[in-house]
């Protein structure tokens, strides 16, 4: 199921807050146990309905990690630090082989057919949902318990923990360190109306920015490949700022909704997006962009090799061995592990410049920054090096300034149309669509780099936003017939 | 102007509710697509989305006589048909359909209908040899949800951008405006009458034809695939109503679709597929009439008859159907081994050049 379906907004979410806070309102140590495992039973079914396997997986997963944590404690507890460590090391082999196995078994294969000249067969295995996701969050539980930063979790609060529905699919990462606080809560099981207004209003501003404005773009971009052979230099244009606005607003979007619907439960999720296209530099983009994984792969990756400790050199050879990482998470691709590499290089770049590089002007740094994590996306969503490069070539060589109409159509404005008819002259439906790009993209902009961001922002309970909210959830809910897939789920 | 936040939640909660009854209400009650009942005298209801209201059509709406099937059957006029069979029909096409999508609306037809007297069918020569249960996934998301009886997943209808906008508002603008009550003539739903068809149209895109070195045969395999597809969605329905005629006929694609082809190496399988359907229908069946018109080649070899390889024009279909009351290009086990010889001694042996001349 997900969250901008009508199945959720109409059944899922308002008889999961039901059945949460009823037996919670009693205040009794039974009854909040009850609500919690409700709770879990709902993110059960939440993540059963994209597929019945998945739950089995999410729970031999739970049940393998919690199995091991079980054995670093005990260890720890006997004063055998050593072997603590190695049940860690194994829990941290044992999940990366599960994700291994889920996802990279067909790139492994392909790369040893290439390298060997060999025909093995591909198999098919299924993606599970948010999968990369999952297992950074076990890694953490796993990599804290050893540390012994999260004593006395219960087993009630570490299923919670590991299968909560909001986070489930597409994040933000959470570590345990920063859940358990929000598990035990002394108010979580009061309704808190301020919260949950906010929480619906948050849900509301990344339903709407999914469904009304990554939707089309997204259909945009799927038009261009469609005819990619025929596109010039302004569609390939207009269609590397459709991706980048596209990718943002799904992705935020999504967050929107995972922190809204937490904040409705009476938990506060880490915000996972700071306003990236607002960067200065690379480095700065990775500062708002992503924040839960970025955070996680400082804490987890980038610190333990010594981090900037450790002289210029290794700062640089650590920071390539986390965007590497980066670049491999999101995908069992060359691209994806590119798409990484470059981040890293730049930033890399950008630190060695130092303070020459922070002395440019910074609108000539902003656009640097946004050309380039732009042109990135390109290549994020590129099936292979050489469709990345034939983009490259239609935007650089192919320059007939042509527009294409099947493209611009993707932007259609129903109410330009109707003021233009009202001014003077006569406009074709070119330059109708012409405008209407030119509105719609605008928007964008103006969106991402002026508007405060939702994760955020205070959100007010006046007569303003409830009719804005009220307004926002209802144009979203009609638009949602037809709709497109999550671009995060695979990852 | 501050509130609380109780009453802000209050107040949210009441407008949303009131937006799902008032929509959600209204859409049940006009129903547009007539999922849930046929159409309200005094509004007007407007067919266009044929994938969305063809079941609603189907189960609620009565009629003695249907015409189904792809694209083919998109410019037949019903008010001819019941002219000369004596009917009162519905038409329900399918463009691009499998043959099991068809066969499942005809199934509808059936449980919701029991007085069908004549179903006519277009058999598209690509679906011959397909999957039995082959459905179209290429052409957007489906409305499955028009066509189960699972009402949870009705709010896709009742919430759907297109139906309030196109359908639902329509329909209370023209009710305001005073306009009278009615549906889109059977005639008119889903014809492409404004189309232009031409030589230049048939021909777009080719400019010569080569001849394939070799004509292949159906295998094995496509045979028996065949004989599944034709078995599940051709011939068990009409095996069990043996009250209703059966009117199943092949389209008369163009020249150019057969030059086509003869240059893939196909045409040989074409007409074999056809052939060995033609068979099955007319062994295992009574009441099912096959129709081929590949023997008028005034109108396969006429080129301005079609917009593109494949679809021609109205007067065509008008054509059929008056060949079809005649009991013109009717095809009977006495005359089928004559019939696909003929049609083999023409398609296979003309040179296809000749058509740009």
């Amino acid at each position: 199921m997900q969250f901008h379906s009508l199945y959720f907004i109409i059944f899922f979410l308002p008889l999961t807050l039901l059945g949460y806070y009823l037996p919670a309102g009693k205040q009794t140590g039974r009854g909040k146990a009850a609500a919690d495992w409700f709770l879990i039973a709902a993110s059960f079914l939440f993540y059963g309905i994209a597929n019945p396997w998945y739950p089995a997986m999410l729970a031999v997963l739970i049940l393998l990690n919690w199995g091991i944590a079980g054995r670093e404690k005990a260890a720890e507890a006997a004063g055998a630090s050593r072997r603590s460590e190695r049940w860690m090391a194994f829990g941290i082999v044992l999940n990366v082989c599960f994700l291994g196995f889920f996802k990279y078994t067909n790139f492994f294969l392909e790369n040893l057919n290439v390298i060997f000249h060999q025909d093995w067969p591909l198999v098919h295995v299924l993606l599970p949902l948010g999968i990369s996701f999952i297992i950074f969050s076990q890694i953490s539980f796993l990599v804290d318990v050893r540390r012994g930063k999260i004593p006395g979790v219960l087993f009630r609060e570490y299923v919670l923990f590991s299968a909560f529905f909001p986070k489930l699919s597409q994040g933000p990462i959470t570590t345990m360190r920063d859940f358990l606080p929000e598990l035990r809560k002394d108010n979580r099981f009061s309704l808190n109306y301020e919260e949950m207004a906010a929480g619906i209003q948050m849900f509301t501003c990344g339903l709407f920015k999914k469904v009304i404005l990554a939707d089309p773009l997204g259909t945009a971009v799927t038009q261009y490949y469609s005819l990619f052979s025929y596109r010039s230099n302004v569609d390939s244009l207009i269609v590397m700022l459709a991706y980048t606005f596209q990718i943002y607003f799904d992705f935020s979007g999504y967050s929107d909704m995972a922190i809204g619907i937490a904040k409705m439960l009476g938990f506060d999720l880490p915000a996972n997006f700071n306003s990236p296209y607002r960067a200065g530099t690379v480095t700065d983009f990775w500062r708002r962009w992503h924040l839960s994984l970025t955070s996680f792969l400082r804490e987890y990756i980038y610190f333990p090799l010594g981090g900037s400790r450790r002289g210029k050199l290794r700062t640089y050879v650590n920071i390539m061995v986390v965007y590497l990482v980066s670049g491999l998470w999101h995908g069992a691709s060359w691209t994806f592990v590119l798409w990484g590499v470059f981040h890293g290089l730049f930033q890399v770049l950008e630190r060695m410049l130092g303070k020459l590089y922070r002395k440019v002007w910074l609108p000539i740094r902003w656009c640097i920054t946004f050309y380039f994590v732009s042109m990135m996306w390109m290549l994020f969503q590129s099936s292979s090096f050489s469709e990345f490069q034939r983009f490259r070539w239609h935007l650089k060589v192919d320059r007939s300034g042509y527009y294409s109409q099947d493209l611009a159509a993707c932007f259609r404005i129903s109410g330009v149309n109707f003021v233009m008819q009202h001014l003077p002259g006569i406009y074709s439906d070119g330059t109708i669509l012409a405008v209407s790009t030119a509105l719609f993209l605008g928007a964008c902009f103006v969106i991402c780099l002026c508007f405060p961001n939702n994760q955020k922002r205070k959100y007010k309970v006046n007569l303003v936003s409830l009719l804005l909210t009220a307004a926002m959830l209802i144009i979203s809910m009609l638009s949602m017939s037809g709709v497109s897939t999550f671009i995060y789920n695979d990852f | 102007m501050r509130m609380k936040a109780k009453t802000w939640l209050r107040a949210f909660l009441i407008l949303i509710l009131a937006f799902l009854v008032m929509i959600g209400g209204f859409v049940v009650y006009l129903d547009p697509f007539f999922h849930y009942h046929a159409p309200l005298g005094g509004w007007y209801y407007e067919l266009g989305e044929q994938r969305s209201q063809n079941d609603g059509i189907t189960r609620h709406f009565s009629y003695d006589a249907m015409i189904t099937g792809t694209s083919m059957s998109e410019n037949f006029k019903a008010s001819e048909f019941d002219a000369l069979f004596g009917t009162h029909s519905v038409k329900l096409p399918y463009p691009g359909a499998t043959f099991k999508e068809i066969n499942d609306n005809l199934k509808a037809a059936f449980e919701t209908h029991d007085s069908i007297r004549y179903v006519l069918r277009p058999l598209d020569y690509s679906h011959l040899a397909e999957d039995k249960d082959a459905m179209r996934q290429d052409m957007g998301e489906y409305p499955t949800y028009l066509y189960d009886r699972n009402f949870l997943n009705d709010v896709k209808y009742l919430y759907n951008r297109d139906v309030v906008f196109y359908y639902l508002l329509p329909m209370l603008e023209k009710r305001l405006k005073g306009e009278a009550g009615g549906i889109t003539s059977f005639d008119d739903y889903a014809s492409s009458y404004g189309d232009t068809c031409s030589k230049e149209k048939a021909l777009e895109g080719i400019t010569s034809f080569e001849v394939a070195d070799e004509q292949m045969p159906l295998s094995e395999d496509e045979i028996e695939e065949l004989k599944a597809n034709l078995e599940q969605n051709v011939i068990s329905l009409a095996r069990e109503h043996p009250e209703t005629t059966f009117l199943y006929f092949f389209p008369p694609y163009s020249a150019v679709w057969w030059g086509s082809l003869k240059q893939e190496g196909t045409l040989q399988k074409q007409i074999q597929a056809e052939q060995l359907a033609t068979e099955m229908m007319l062994e295992e069946t009574d009441n099912i009439q096959v129709y081929s018109f590949n023997a008028h080649t005034e109108i396969v070899f006429n080129l301005d008859h079609y917009k593109d390889s494949g679809h021609y024009g109205p007067e065509v279909n008008s054509m059929i159907l008056n060949w079809i009351a005649e009991g013109d290009g009717r095809i009977t086990e006495e005359n089928q081994k004559e019939y696909f010889e003929k049609e083999a001694e023409i398609y296979l042996n003309y040179d296809y050049n000749q058509l740009f001349r």
